[in-house]
């Protein structure tokens, strides 16, 4: 049965649609006279979930799927730059997390550095081809903080009801695993 | 050969190197847009145009409620706009006949009569992207409605920003906050003064910084002056002559001593935030010609 995937995919995609759509009314674009460039990476946060949770795999897959779907959706500059970052720093969380027992602060520690690490492998890529020129700071400052909090603050509010459902799946199905990860494993 | 023997380095080796060549195979334009790409943007712009249109509304509706306690002052301000621009259509007719007749005398082309006259096509925003180095919002006229890319796209304020990638169905504008002299993909602006029509000068950066964009290649001798509305002049031949960018908040030496550089602070709100209808400008030559 695969019921629980459709049910995932499903809730990433209506996540990612409405981040482009319905959270450009409800956040603030100047806080105090301050110019802020929040973006709410919601759809990133339920993929991080799934993959430090439940499956890595179906998380991959999600990851190249949404990062691929923004890039063509929102072409501007460059395509593949969501791609890339979203893989990477997915991949890269589930390999440093993937023997040990993931406690509710390790979780929400890596999601939220991973949210970080990810708008930051984004801006060095705009910088990398030119394509912006403002500093880091300025960007850590009016981007990636305000957004780093926004995306800390959804993650820590579905966080018990995102472990249960993940139980319930998982009572319901074992999650698979790859096979090469007995073959790594030291 | 312990490396090689590791599957999975190989694997997300090569997947960096085609990572990295896709995004520079693709930075700048590409010139067509490819039938995959436009089903994805159509079908996926629709279901954000869903969500986008209705949450406006009730934005607007909650911002209205707000507003009622200034709309006293506004309406008086209104009311004495509207005595002046009476004054001033009355004169434009005028002068608006005067400038047929002379057309007329000196054996103007149909052509360059028409394109000097713009057509302003509305379209609504359907989704907004936050990302903020990547500033493009989508909007719901494409290729079906006569849009094409580089067409400018301006609001009631000015100017905003350009239209980049053209579907069906919907198309993808970047904003002028996103204009910046060493990217492959921006382009300058050459602009002039309403004040002082004899001045050019180039907007090809802008600061994140001030919020202000940057005017460059003044000349020493230039007339421009600090609260100038600054217009695009037409001489690029991407933006049509008369559109409004913003005033000029500053002139100064530019970083050689050759020539000058401007500050202007933009007429139109380029945060993209509560942006619901925009106009998309093309000369009445192109529409009726296409």
């Amino acid at each position: 049965m695969i019921w629980h995937k459709h049910l995932l995919w499903l809730t990433v995609w209506v996540l990612f649609l409405l981040e482009s759509s319905l959270m450009p009314w409800l956040l603030p674009a100047s806080v105090g006279g301050m110019q802020l460039g929040i973006a709410a990476h919601f759809a990133f946060v339920i993929i991080l979930y799934i993959g430090i949770y439940l499956n890595r795999r179906l998380a991959l897959g999600m990851a190249f799927a949404i990062g691929l779907l923004h890039d063509i959706l929102f072409y501007g500059h460059v395509l593949g730059a969501y791609t890339f970052s979203m893989c990477l720093t997915t991949y890269v969380i589930f390999m440093l997390l993937r023997d040990t027992h993931v406690s509710w602060y390790t979780g929400l520690g890596s999601i939220t550095l991973g949210v970080l690490a990810f708008d930051y492998i984004v801006f060095g890529l705009y910088t990398l081809f030119q394509i912006t020129t403002v500093s880091p700071w300025w960007y850590f400052v009016h981007a990636a903080l305000p957004s780093l909090l926004l995306n800390m603050i959804f993650a820590s509010v579905i966080y018990y009801p995102v472990i249960n459902i993940f139980a319930r799946i998982e009572k319901y199905i074992a999650p698979e695993e790859p096979e090469d990860y007995k073959a790594d494993s030291p | 050969m312990k490396l090689f023997s590791n599957k999975r380095l190989i694997l997300s080796l090569v997947s960096l190197i085609i990572m990295i060549a896709l995004m520079g195979v693709t930075l700048g334009n590409r010139g067509t847009v490819t039938w995959p790409e436009k089903m994805v943007q159509d079908t996926v712009a629709w279901m954000q145009g869903l969500i986008y249109k209705p949450a406006g509304y009730i934005a607007g509706f909650f911002e209205d409620i707000g507003n009622l306690s200034r709309l006293y002052e506004e309406n008086k301000t209104l009311k004495r706009t509207l005595s002046h621009y009476a004054r001033d259509t009355a004169r434009l007719n005028v002068l608006i006949a005067e400038n047929e007749r002379l057309k007329e005398a000196l054996r103007f082309t149909e052509r360059q009569k028409l394109s000097d006259q713009l057509v302003y096509q509305i379209a609504r925003v359907v989704a907004v992207n936050q990302d903020s180095s990547n500033n493009v919002f989508k909007i719901d006229l494409g290729e079906r409605d006569g849009i094409k890319p580089d067409l400018p796209v301006v609001t009631t304020d000015g100017l905003i920003g350009r239209v980049i990638r053209v579907s069906e169905f919907s198309s993808n504008v970047l904003m002028l906050t996103d204009i910046n002299d060493q990217s492959l993909n921006s382009r300058g602006i050459s602009v002039t003064s309403l004040q002082h029509p004899d001045s050019f000068g180039v907007i090809e950066s802008f600061d994140h910084e001030t919020g202000y964009l940057i005017m460059s290649k003044i000349k020493q001798e230039d007339p421009l002056q600090i609260g100038d509305t600054i217009v695009t002049s037409g001489l690029g031949e991407v933006y049509p002559a008369g559109l409004i960018i913003g005033t000029v908040v500053s002139r100064q030496e530019g970083s050689f001593g050759i020539t000058h550089v401007a500050e202007i602070k933009p007429a139109a709100d380029l945060s993209m935030n509560g942006l619901r209808e925009v106009f998309v400008v093309q000369n009445e030559w192109d529409v009726s010609e296409p």
